[in-house]
């Protein structure tokens, strides 16, 4: 310690309350007799430590305070993340039901008959069950094995009685891959695709826009 | 328990005398510091207390400016003598240069030499950087020196004139 730190030492340690402000803050304490349980030995006591203790106490509640802020984020992220989620796995599904649609098609069926087709395609472990309005609104063309969304599908190429569009009928089983968007609807530019969903099966129609 | 919370309101006493150099309103610091921690709820501690009067004084200063803490001697210009730290001074001398330093310097020197504490501890109670703490500490002890240098050269009755 220099002469410097002494002296600053000598002068200050020279200066003190009076006895009689001394006990006029203590008297006042006293009044304040609600509070006096908060002062506590320990942390008085220990001079050096006791400075940054107060801040301590002051970061550990700041603390607290980013971490519940934190956790308050995250929970609002988590539905934003899935919402993103879902909205990626359906484009990356809409994306193969079009490059599905848009492959050469090679039939493994061909015919016009829907209930033989059901019965041809039998490399499936599921049954084929075409909706009646389908039956009703298109011509079928033919038949292929695919995959989609990483599982065997089929396709039935079909078209349009009215406007003679073709359109892709997809048909896979249902999966938790495929179930969020089982009953949907989604119009691009070039192509608009219908979904939908019974108990076992998810399909997919893809047809030609007619603008 | 009395002497600990004498002792505490003695240290709080001195660490505002530090500040606004002036008894009386050291006294006033304390006690409103004390009376405003009892009422909240918060454990009292040394570091509280003395984040407490800082608080108190800086909001004193804001309101007007009956204290003054930026009062800064040219001491550049003061002529420089052999800053020998032998040097005896007298408690006048120290008290006199201690006036003229700005209530951050002495607030530096004060919880630098009197209470021991260290920069970070400094930088944590005034909310400044490491850095910041041990450069005002290097300074205001070199002008304390050069304070008391010129102090030393003068008459002591001639110091007490200028005060006047």
């Amino acid at each position: 310690m220099s002469m410097m730190d002494l002296l600053l030492k000598d002068f200050y340690q020279e200066q003190s309350l009076s006895s009689e402000k001394l006990e006029s803050i203590k008297s006042s304490m006293l009044d304040e007799s609600k509070n006096k349980d908060t002062i506590h030995q320990s942390e008085v006591t220990n001079s050096r430590v006791a400075s940054p203790s107060s801040y301590q106490h002051n970061s550990r509640q700041n603390m607290r305070k980013g971490f519940f802020t934190l956790a308050f984020i995250l929970v609002m992220l988590i539905p934003l993340a899935l919402v993103i989620n879902t909205g990626k796995q359906k484009h990356r599904l809409i994306n193969e039901i079009v490059l599905n649609h848009q492959k050469p098609f090679i039939a493994d069926v061909v015919g016009s008959d829907f209930v033989k087709i059901q019965n041809d395609l039998s490399a499936v472990n599921f049954d084929i069950n075409v909706p009646v309005h389908i039956r009703g609104k298109y011509h079928l063309l033919g038949a292929r094995y695919c995959s989609l969304a990483n599982q065997l599908a089929i396709q039935l190429q079909l078209l349009d009685k009215k406007t003679q569009k073709k359109s892709s009928l997809f048909i896979t089983p249902l999966s938790e891959e495929v179930r969020p968007f089982s009953s949907s609807v989604n119009n691009g530019v070039n192509y608009a695709s219908h979904y939908w969903s019974n108990q076992s099966l998810f399909y997919a129609l893809l047809s030609e826009n007619t603008l | 328990m009395s002497e600990i919370t004498d002792d505490l309101l003695q240290h709080g006493f001195r660490y505002a005398y530090s500040l606004c150099h002036q008894t009386a309103d050291a006294e006033d610091l304390v006690h409103d510091a004390w009376l405003k921690l009892l009422t909240s709820n918060k454990k009292v501690s040394k570091g509280l207390l003395f984040s407490s009067i800082r608080n108190l004084f800086i909001d004193q200063y804001r309101r007007s400016n009956l204290i003054n803490i930026d009062i800064d001697l040219q001491v550049n210009e003061l002529p420089m003598h052999d800053v020998n730290d032998e040097l005896l001074v007298s408690k006048d001398a120290l008290q006199h240069a201690l006036s003229l330093l700005r209530a951050s310097e002495r607030e530096v020197l004060f919880l630098h030499s009197v209470e021991g504490y260290t920069a970070s501890e400094i930088a944590k109670l005034t909310k400044s950087s490491r850095g910041t703490v041990l450069s005002s500490l290097f300074r205001s002890k070199r002008k304390l020196k050069k304070i008391l240098n010129n102090h030393e050269a003068k008459p002591l009755s001639a110091v007490s004139g200028e005060r006047s």
